[in-house]
């Protein structure tokens, strides 16, 4: 079957759908090894013509490499998933809005409320995410780095939530009652903190999805 | 008449290590050894080399780098540690099993 193909036509039905840069790599050797055949062959007295054509047809059929290359390399999707993971794409815009909104809210607190009163996990975490976002954004740091940031990233996420979760529990039980007349925003910030906790605790659903990505990716 | 046919897929990986313990090799190479040495029996698409050669190389058993050979860049491959130890047990792995299919075709018990 694979006889009737030129090189060209191989390298195109055998990259189909691969990301670039798997593309580059695989033409790169494909190619040189057809010429590595095309020289050996010429000397043992195939014409340029015949051997062009067996050295294309050993190569198999171009439909099976590219089952085998899709298990192996990226596809143009996987790839495209991959960044909505990396980058502040759909739901990650959705993330970091609510820790914008989240942020006003924790420093309202912070303003109508003395320092002593107020939760320090929560402050935490503030700072963590603030300083995170930045690397989370950069189109500079390589897709690798972001990937293993946003790993730890939401792992440590899922524990202050946990551990802010508690926190609270038992500051509640400390202060069943309290009569405050400034403003207490701890509704809304522990709204936002359990809504964004559930958005860490979602990824790990896709968890073993994007680790798989991620295996391939490191090609 | 059935035709037994050997499944060469799930082998490759492991030729491909036992073809780079001789030393760094590249595509055509490694291929052309695993032909040779098999006498023809393991005639195998040459294309499906490459990614199994990349999954080796993502997994660490393997290295590459790039050469200039007669004024083309050429990739090398070459057998990590992690590789020779993956090839020292997929050895006895196999000695194991060609024992016990032998054994059965044998007829011994």
């Amino acid at each position: 079957m694979s006889n009737i193909f030129t090189l060209e036509q191989w390298l195109q039905i055998a990259t189909k759908d691969l990301t670039p840069e798997a593309v580059v790599s695989i033409r790169k050797e494909i190619t040189d090894h057809v010429k590595t055949t095309l020289e050996y062959q010429t000397n043992a007295g195939l014409s340029q013509v015949e051997a062009e054509k067996l050295a294309v047809r050993l190569l198999g059929d171009p439909m099976v490499f590219l089952q085998r290359a899709r298990k192996t390399y990226l596809t143009k999707s996987e790839d495209k998933r991959l960044k909505q993971l990396y980058s502040p794409l759909k739901i990650g815009k959705l993330y970091y809005f609510l820790f914008f909104l989240y942020n006003i809210f924790v420093f309202l607190n912070l303003w109508h409320n003395s320092f002593p009163r107020f939760n320090p996990y929560t402050f935490n975490l503030l700072c963590y995410a603030n300083l995170s976002i930045p690397y989370l954004l950069s189109d500079k740091i390589s897709i690798k780095f972001r990937g293993k940031f946003w790993l730890l990233y939401q792992f440590v996420s899922l524990i202050l939530t946990i551990i802010i979760l508690l926190a609270n529990i038992i500051r509640t039980n400390i202060e069943s009652i309290r009569i405050d007349e400034k403003p207490d925003y701890f509704l809304v910030i522990f709204t936002l903190f359990i809504i964004i906790g559930i958005l860490s605790f979602m990824f790990y659903f896709y968890y073993p999805i994007f680790r798989k990505l991620f295996m391939k990716a490191k090609i | 008449m059935y035709k037994f046919v050997m499944n060469l897929k799930g082998s490759l990986p492991a030729l491909i290590l036992q073809t780079l313990s001789f030393g760094s090799s590249h595509g055509y190479e490694i291929a052309s050894r695993i032909k040779r040495q098999s006498e023809g029996v393991l005639d195998f698409k040459e294309g499906t080399l490459y990614p199994a050669l990349h999954t080796l190389e993502r997994d660490g058993l393997v290295s590459s780098h790039e050469e200039i050979e007669n004024g083309r860049t050429r990739r090398y491959y070459k057998l990590t540690e992690k590789g020779t130890k993956m090839l020292v047990k997929e050895r006895a792995e196999w000695t194991r099993y060609s024992n016990a299919i032998g054994g059965i075709l044998k007829g011994a018990s």
